[in-house]
């Protein structure tokens, strides 16, 4: 639990500081949005944590587009698998997945080439998950052990997500930042019986709500409107 | 502006470092019990009817009656027998004497159906059972009753209540 406290003051104190540069630029004209832009982002983090925990594997992208104020237009996606690898229980899965929602910028461009931003956002996602035929045994010293096969499956995960993070431009068109994310599946009954023991764009398939992150690398791209 | 930025990658990396820490792999023990067990209880007949009255066994001796088994055996004065049922069978039968005399020796027979529930990614499975008959002998047993036939591991629950 410290950890999505820390994250989250960590949020704060980064909107802190754009909050302090706006009361100095309270008097500047606003920004006339001349551009759009799009961009096109991958989560770094996923394959380090890979290495760390390699039962859990994805690859997340995430493609935003700007049109006017505030408002950006997100899409998302991704693939990967999992496992479970024990004496008690072994399978597998796998999926895609794909989200749509929007990130609305907390704080006004302070200048045309101010594209630093720190937002929130709502997402809807959606993944197609396979699971695995699996193997368990139950340990029995007295009776002797058991073993059994449940069938593989195939199931849909539906989710909403409550997003909030930011976005710094390091040189022109290459963004880092990162995204916090609470999630909570809509559907989770259906996995009551096995859960899929990862899902990629979600996590743990055992639980209904769950806190995440991801720390992007993205690049941008930009062209006039026209008329402007 | 510059400065402003450095502060930004300063603390994008400071919050990685934070969430590649949490994240890193913790062992996922299971902490579970896995076994479930039926509980008998001894009582004595009483007006109270189904519900009857504690009766602790003097000397008993209980154990499954195929492999002659034995599980309670040197203990005083008990009134609950935890028992378990097999996994590989549709019943069990078990012996039952409360003074440890074969005169007094009883057989009590479960039926039951079984199935495998899902506790959690790192315990797996386990067996549960739901009790739905039971015969007996009555060379002491006056009678025995499925208080609550479901086996699923869930404690103070009297399942079968022996009267004497």
């Amino acid at each position: 639990m410290s950890k999505y406290f820390t994250s989250i003051l960590f949020l704060l104190f980064s909107f802190s500081l754009y909050a302090q540069d706006d009361e100095d630029e309270s008097e500047k004209p606003p920004i006339t949005d001349s551009f759009y832009q799009l961009r096109l982002g991958f989560d770094v983090s996923k394959p380090v944590i890979t290495n760390f925990v390699p039962e859990r594997q994805a690859y997340e992208f995430e493609l935003d587009f700007f049109k006017k104020k505030d408002m950006y237009y997100v899409a998302e996606g991704g693939w990967g698998r999992g496992y479970q690898d024990s004496a008690f229980l072994n399978y597998s899965s796998k999926n895609t997945f794909f989200k749509l929602g929007i990130n609305k910028g907390l704080f006004p461009r302070l200048f045309p080439q101010d594209w630093d931003q720190a937002y929130v956002g709502l997402r809807y996602a959606i993944a197609f998950i396979y699971r695995s035929p699996a193997t368990y045994t139950i340990f029995d010293s007295f009776w002797g052990n058991t073993s059994g096969t449940i069938q593989g499956k195939n199931l849909t995960a539906h989710w909403f997500e409550l997003t909030g993070g930011m976005k710094v431009e390091l040189f022109k068109g290459l963004f880092t930042g990162w995204t916090i994310r609470g999630k909570f599946l809509l559907n989770g009954k259906q996995f009551k019986d096995l859960p899929p023991p990862y899902v990629a764009g979600y996590g743990r398939g055992d639980k209904n709500s769950i806190f995440d992150f991801n720390f992007y690398i993205s690049y941008a791209i930009r062209w006039k409107k026209k008329g402007l | 502006m510059i400065k402003g930025r450095l502060y930004y990658i300063i603390i994008l990396l400071s919050i990685t470092a934070i969430m590649q820490t949490a994240c890193q792999r913790v062992a996922d023990p299971c902490l579970l019990s896995k076994n479930v067990y039926v509980r008998i209880s001894t009582l004595k007949p009483a007006d109270t009817g189904r519900l009857g009255v504690d009766s602790s066994l003097p000397n008993p001796i209980v154990g499954y009656a195929e492999t002659n088994q034995v599980i309670y055996i040197g203990t005083k004065n008990v009134k609950d027998f935890y028992m378990q049922l097999s996994p590989m069978k549709d019943s069990v039968k078990w012996f039952i004497t409360p003074d440890s005399t074969k005169a007094a020796l009883d057989t009590i027979t479960m039926y039951y159906q079984r199935s495998q529930v899902f506790l959690s990614k790192s315990c797996g499975y386990a067996h549960n059972y739901i009790i739905n008959n039971v015969k007996y002998t009555t060379n002491r047993i006056d009678s025995v009753i499925i208080n609550n036939g479901n086996i699923d591991g869930k404690s103070d629950v009297q399942n079968v209540k022996v009267f004497y």
